[in-house]
């Protein structure tokens, strides 16, 4: 290489003004001069003839800068280069942050059909509450409550009766599990959560059922949680010795107060 | 076997640029997506509650790492905790508290030590009358029943219809009686800390307008213990 084409890349690059692309331009500027030169000594050119030959169909270094450098414009060449990095800490940050264990808030909860399709739910498969008790009543809520953005219901609630025996006194146990759903379409929201411990439940009978555990009876209690982005359901569950009445009443305080009531009818 | 096509700048820019703002949308529903603003905290921890329309009462700094709130809505406190973080406003935890009258008390470790010994400050607020100034006695016990000291301290007014008791200390360093060690170790964060105290509020012209008995305060040390 003749130091007449060092000057001559030279000038080219002076051209380009997004400096971090210029040393890859001269890497394809040279081999593509070395090949001319090469091609040329090859059909019988010597070296030093070849090579100005070479430089001379190369063309005026600053037309060729000029052309080069509305190619490589700086705007999108730092552009670029900002988005690889940003792209690449991005990541490291997502991926240092863990999230996939949120994954599971993604999966879409119960929205239609029996919400206890395999007996009293919150006893597992074998215990006799499971295997023996009888869905005597079920119902919904009479009524959807709107605050804030959310719609309250109630979309399920069943009575189940399990037959029972205490020092060979026979007697039947009755449950009550009720679902409240609370649907948006705030997917960057995560339901009202604090409501579900401030609920209360309330029956003809003027019995009254706390979320807040009471040793001495008369619980509300919340015993599971679905949530999907646009949904969330709470099971609560009601153990009482007496037979639940016509409806019950699931009430909050707070806010505007609200109350859902249910008609219980008898199971098919 | 196929070659994939070669990508020109402005392609792989814009590639680059959707998989920042895929990431950052992920990241931002691993942080549970936070509120851009105070005020967008505010709604969200509202409506945990199906609560709107809250007052700020009290908002502390830098509480053991984190951040409080304190929300008043209609007879009903709302205490926040939340992280500020380059992402925005991230809800920690939120508690209701069914009373009109609200006394929070804290030692408050994120200030740091002065002269060997942490604040402790102390807070009332809720359905008060419109008052010029207050002044409350405070008894200072160690656990439940062994009272360390009372005196009595000017209030600040921290918010509307809230005021703030800085508690000092009663018992010299050179005090070796046991009330003097308890309240040694309790201005040294030992969260063995309870107050109780009677509020009195008065007007412009001195008069008293109100006395309120506080029974027990609260303790602002969920993130603490």
């Amino acid at each position: 290489m003749t130091c007449h084409f060092g000057d001559w890349v030279s000038a080219v690059l002076d051209c380009v003004r997004f400096r971090p692309d210029r040393r890859a331009i001269r890497r394809e500027l040279e081999a593509h001069y070395e090949d001319h030169v090469k091609d040329l000594e090859r059909i019988g050119y010597d070296h030093k003839l070849a090579q100005e030959r070479a430089l001379g169909a190369m063309g005026d270094p600053v037309e060729v800068g000029r052309t080069l450098d509305k190619v490589h414009k700086p705007w999108l060449g730092w552009l670029w280069l900002a988005s690889k990095w940003g792209v690449l800490i991005c990541w490291v940050f997502l991926l240092l942050s863990d999230p996939f264990w949120r994954l599971d808030s993604l999966r879409p909860v119960r929205r239609t059909g029996d919400y206890e399709p395999d007996g009293l739910f919150s006893f597992s498969a074998g215990t006799p509450e499971r295997d023996d008790s009888i869905r005597i009543a079920r119902g919904t809520g009479a009524q959807t409550v709107e605050r804030v953005g959310y719609t309250v219901s109630v979309p399920y609630a069943a009575v189940w009766k399990c037959a029972k025996e205490s020092g060979g006194t026979a007697y039947d146990e009755y449950w009550s599990t009720v679902v409240v759903a609370v649907d948006d379409h705030r997917f960057w929201d995560h339901g009202p959560k604090g409501i579900w411990r401030e609920l209360e439940a309330a029956d003809e009978h003027a019995c009254v059922y706390r979320t807040q555990w009471d040793p001495a009876g008369g619980n509300f209690i919340w015993v599971r949680f679905d949530a999907d982005p646009f949904r969330a359901l709470a099971y609560f569950q009601i153990c009482q010795l007496e037979p639940p009445g016509e409806w019950l009443e699931i009430s909050y305080p707070y806010g505007e107060p609200w109350s859902i009531r249910i008609d219980w009818r008898e199971a098919s | 076997m196929m070659n994939l096509p070669r990508w020109n700048r402005t392609q792989k820019t814009i590639r680059n640029l959707l998989g920042m703002a895929l990431c950052l949308f992920l990241l931002l529903w691993s942080r549970g997506f936070p509120a851009r603003t105070l005020e967008g905290l505010v709604t969200r921890a509202e409506r945990q509650y199906l609560l709107d329309g809250s007052t700020l009462l009290l908002q502390t700094d830098s509480v053991g790492g984190g951040h409080e709130l304190y929300l008043w809505n209609q007879g009903s406190i709302l205490q926040v905790y939340y992280d500020h973080t380059w992402l925005g406003y991230e809800l920690d935890a939120v508690r209701l508290f069914d009373e009109e009258l609200g006394a929070f008390a804290g030692v408050d470790l994120a200030a740091g030590k002065q002269e060997g010994y942490y604040p402790i400050q102390l807070f009332v607020f809720g359905d008060l009358p419109d008052a010029a100034s207050a002044e409350m006695d405070i008894t200072l016990s160690y656990t439940s029943n062994q009272v360390v000291s009372t005196c009595t301290a000017r209030g600040a007014r921290a918010a509307e219809n809230c005021w703030r008791f800085d508690l000092t200390r009663q018992h010299g360093d050179a005090d070796t009686s046991q009330q003097a060690r308890w309240e040694r170790e309790i201005f040294a964060g030992s969260q063995k800390d309870r107050y109780s105290g009677t509020l009195r509020l008065y007007g412009e012209n001195g008069a008293l307008l109100e006395t309120r008995d506080i029974g027990q305060f609260q303790r602002t040390t969920m993130r603490w213990e």
